[in-house]
């Protein structure tokens, strides 16, 4: 967004009409043929200069700020007179996105009640937990090696493996060697997925803990998995996440209510839309928002 | 059983085994299908949701991961057997004139969040493009010469506002503008520089902007990125550009482009004074198929024959070379290796660059004659100039490091954003047509942990290799005793580390006893992509003072015999081209063996580094046919063979084995 040129536009579209405004308040008249540049406009330059580049302009630069504010104003005031804003398709564009930014800064200024936030955190618990961290052991069956044997093998590796006591010793004595380590611990399925692929990283998260299971396959073959254990994290209650929550209340919000302000606006306005003589896309459009 | 019968047929058991797990899945879930890439559980036992028996108490976890293979990948301590890392050191954003140029406005912000896998809006086309698989590091190369430029000249107040191209940009006319970023793309490529464009000033305040890019995205133990910029000198069209990498999180203050000078040696200089000053460094070439066989020349920038001290300087300064990225691979072309039938990979993309479409020399322009003209600067100067590790790159102009074949959307803004785009356009403003462009590389660095100093090291040891795309892991070590069952054994790393030197070294003193060196490998396929083919190993070496090389194959899969020539069948092609699809009945999941070189002589210098191909799977323009309904282009090969290529393994004899020739006619650059 900050680095949006049109939100730079608008920042300054902006300021420059504030300013202006301002200005027109204390200064000497600025009539049509008048272009004044006092006091104030001198500091708003300084200022937005200074927050751009960490530092004041030097007079030269300041010099140049000016003279282009003077010949932006010169300019625009010309265009005006000749009716160059009519039918200016980014003229349009723009005072219709300044429009709609002007109202989200409303929308920004009333904070959301407690009770808000609530229903808000409640609709979307999800989001805010920590993934599941799951522990296992699995050794691999590897059908390059086994072909056709592979199953029946890996029936038989599972079995042997429910007679170890500990399951990382009976990992140790079976299976076939395989470059990725036999016991991975604490991980979330995203990060079984970047070791495992996808599919495999899914059935781990499925299974049951304390028993051996098997044949599960992934994009390398066939394993036989072993979960100790998974680790949960509570669900966080608003307080802990409250920065989070608001924010993202705040930017749902904000789209509820441009959508609304929207949806009155065109209430306004009969809206037609002519069929275009191959019945194309415009005959598809409706009046929705 | 139906499995059985199958299985007494003379089918591929590999073939059959997959066609019966689909059969027992589908039995015992009654609608799950296995898939060739990834299939889903096949399993009888209880889940959580329908505990069919009572489970018993899972045994608590061991306390530590046993060192097989790849302890704690992403774990918190570090690894002393090293986890392989993925991830790009090749990428441009809105912040290289060319880019902007291009059409990209995506920032080198959107560039770090695409490598750590969060989806992202593209900024040519508005859809959101995400990876696959995500990866652990990455290093944005903006180009030096007038870096973040463009996107500043948009700004209001800018500094640049009063001087000419500023004020043809002001001016607010479309046509002007163009006319504007054109003159700055202009004095880029010719390297005649704008002075005010590039006043230090400016360029100061975005560089900074550009470090901490980089470290807001560096998150030790998960995601690493590297200060770093791109150096693009390209005289004459001569592509010699190298980017030049940081290993502290201040990063120096001023940064060195083709303005400040085109010759290497003056970048070296730039980067030993950036050493002094506490800024470690080294810098990376790419694009040795477009130098015009100037990349690895055996002469410096003056044209002299490189003498030791200029050996040394480079080996110094520049740790690894670039093997593969977008603009088509740089091991070797098939007129300088005529006897390799892999030799043709990706080299569509041959013109040099601005240079309105001449073909450029192949002698010095690969990187396997390099490593080899290597090995004979060290027998005749006693120090090797080419000494480089192997890395892969994107260079992708779009801020997005786009690896996966099947996921490919183009690389550089809008002269290739669409499938239609990339299969319909002629040569571009980006160059040669789209279709002649190939997907980035991926590189592995085996590193102790995910940290910039950890990743950094492991690059400048040579730890590395790159891959076409896949990210295949691989092992190599070389030394002298290693027993032949190593390749089954569950210490192979262990043992492999400490018999030996693990790619990127060189190998120890040759016991008296031993008659070859031995080399280890071991291969494991990316899950998410094509089973292995085969390992070959490629051995360069120099004799009567010319370079050499040779191909062995080591290790393939399915069983297969060689014929009487030595020459190993094809692995098959199980592509369906029209449907963009291939199967995984063939090849292997995993290879690993050791093997001795059976002709070793031990006065010759030699390298050997490792080569792993992948069964034939649809390159980029086939999946884009596919999504477009029509036939694959006529002119580019419809299926690929990906691969990944180790850094090389030095074997430099004893001076007294040595024996010197009174002059090397390979080394020889023709005299004026």
């Amino acid at each position: 967004m900050l680095k949006e040129p049109l939100f730079h536009f608008l920042v300054l579209g902006l300021l420059i009409y504030g300013g202006y405004a301002w200005l027109h308040a204390d200064d000497a008249p600025d009539n049509e043929q008048t272009i004044v540049v006092g006091a104030g406009e001198l500091a708003w330059m300084q200022t937005s200069f200074e927050k751009r580049w960490k530092r004041g302009p030097t007079p030269v630069e300041l010099g140049g700020l000016v003279k282009e504010y003077v010949r932006e104003t010169v300019l625009y005031r010309e265009a005006l007179a000749m009716g160059l804003d009519q039918d200016d398709t980014i003229v349009r564009r723009r005072l219709a996105q300044k429009l709609e930014f002007l109202v989200q800064d409303l929308v920004e200024v009333s904070p959301p009640t407690e009770e808000a936030l609530e229903v808000y955190f409640g609709e979307h618990l999800a989001d805010y937990r920590e993934p599941d961290r799951i522990t296992f052991t699995h050794v691999f069956v590897d059908p390059d090696r086994r072909g056709a044997e592979t199953l029946g093998d890996a029936a038989e590796i599972r079995e042997a493996l429910e007679k170890f006591e500990d399951p990382a010793d009976g990992a140790k004595e079976l299976g076939d060697p395989f470059m990725l380590q036999s016991y991975y611990p604490e991980r979330t399925e995203a990060e079984i997925s970047k070791l495992f692929g996808g599919d495999f990283a899914k059935s781990v998260g499925e299974l049951s803990e304390g028993v051996w299971h098997g044949p599960v396959l992934s994009g390398y073959g066939v394993h036989i998995v072993y979960v100790h254990g998974t680790q949960t994290f509570p669900q966080p209650s608003t307080s802990e996440v409250r920065e989070r929550v608001v924010q993202d209340w705040t930017a749902a919000k904000r789209e509820e209510l441009n959508a609304e302000y929207y949806t009155r606006l065109l209430e306004k306005y009969d809206v037609v839309i002519e069929e275009a003589p191959d019945g194309g896309p415009a005959a598809q459009l409706e009046r929705s928002p | 059983m139906l499995c059985s019968r199958m299985l007494q047929a003379r089918t591929r058991p590999r073939l059959a085994f997959l066609v019966c797990l689909a059969l027992v899945a589908a039995c015992q879930s009654g609608s799950d299908k296995a898939k060739d890439a990834e299939a889903p559980v096949a399993d009888a036992a209880p889940t959580k949701d329908a505990p069919a028996a009572p489970a018993p108490r899972p045994k608590p976890a061991p306390a530590m991961p046993s060192p097989i293979g790849e302890p704690g990948h992403g774990a918190d301590t570090p690894n002393p057997l090293s986890n392989v890392y993925f991830g790009e050191q090749h990428l441009h954003t809105v912040n290289s004139p060319d880019a902007f140029a291009f059409g990209t406005r995506n920032t080198p912000d959107d560039a770090y969040r695409f490598c750590k896998g969060e989806a992202i809006m593209k900024s040519t086309t508005g859809e959101m493009v995400q990876k696959g698989t995500a990866y652990d590091w990455c290093a944005v190369t903006d180009h030096a010469e007038y870096l973040g430029v463009m996107p500043l000249l948009l700004e209001k107040d800018n500094p640049l506002q009063d001087t000419p191209i500023g004020k043809l940009i002001a001016s607010g006319d479309p046509k002007k503008g163009e006319e504007a970023f054109q003159q700055i793309i202009d004095s880029a490529a010719t390297m005649r520089v704008i002075s005010y464009m590039a006043d230090p000033k400016v360029a100061a305040t975005v560089w900074e902007k550009q470090k901490a890019a980089a470290n807001k995205h560096y998150a030790p133990g998960k995601f690493t990125t590297l200060i770093a910029f791109e150096w693009t000198s390209q005289a004459m069209s001569v592509n010699l550009h190298h980017n030049v990498f940081f290993r502290d999180d201040k990063g120096p203050d001023t940064i060195f482009s083709s303005f400040d000078s085109i010759k290497r040696e003056d970048l070296w200089t730039y980067q030993e004074v950036q050493r002094a000053e506490g800024h470690e460094n080294f810098s990376i070439p790419h694009n040795g198929n477009v130098s015009n066989s100037m990349m690895y020349a055996p002469t410096t920038s003056d044209g002299v024959t490189i003498d030791k001290q200029w050996a040394e300087r480079s080996n110094r300064n520049t740790v690894a070379t670039e093997i593969v990225q977008t603009k088509g691979a740089s091991e070797t072309h098939p007129a300088l290796s005529p006897n390799d039938e892999f030799a043709g990979f990706e080299t569509s993309y041959k013109h040099l660059l601005g240079s309105g479409g001449v073909v450029g020399k192949v002698d010095h322009s690969y990187v396997r004659r390099a490593l080899t003209d290597g090995v004979g600067f060290q027998e005749m100067l006693g120090a090797n100039p080419f000494k480089y590790g192997i890395v892969s790159g994107a260079d992708s102009h779009n801020a997005f490091s786009d690896n996966e074949e099947f996921n490919f959307t183009g690389v550089h803004g809008n002269t290739d954003k669409t499938p239609k785009i990339r299969l319909t356009s002629g040569t571009t403003v980006a160059g040669e047509p789209p279709k002649d462009f190939g997907t980035p590389g991926a590189t592995g660095v085996w590193a102790p942990e995910n940290t910039r100093e950890a990743i950094f090291d492991a690059i400048k040891k040579k730890e590395t290799f790159g891959t076409s795309g896949p990210l295949m892991r691989l092992r190599f070590f070389g030394g002298w005793n290693y027993a032949d069952a190593l390749a089954d054994d569950e210490k192979f790393v262990e043992k492999g580390y400490k018999g030996g030197v693990p790619m990127g070294g060189d190998l120890p003193a040759k016991p008296a006893r031993a008659k070859a060196p031995k080399f280890a490998v071991w291969a494991l396929k990316d899950p998410k992509s094509g089973n292995l083919d085969r390992v070959q190993i490629v051995k360069g070496w120099y004799k009567a003072g010319h370079p050499w090389e040779k191909v062995y194959d080591v290790a393939w899969s399915d069983g297969r015999t060689p014929d009487a020539n030595g020459k190993l069948p094809p692995v098959g092609n199980t592509v369906n081209i029209k449907e963009a699809t291939y199967t995984n009945d063939i090849g292997d999941t995993q290879l690993a063996t050791i093997w001795t070189d059976p002709d070793f002589d031990p006065s010759q210098h030699a390298m050997y580094y490792v080569r792993v191909l992948e069964i034939p799977t649809p390159r980029w323009t086939t999946y884009d046919a596919k999504a477009l309904g029509i036939d694959p282009l006529p002119d580019v090969p419809a299926t690929i063979q990906e691969r990944a290529w180790s850094s090389p393994i030095w074997y430099t004899p004893a001076p007294e084995l040595v024996k010197k020739q009174d002059f090397y006619p390979g080394l020889r650059q023709a005299l004026p």
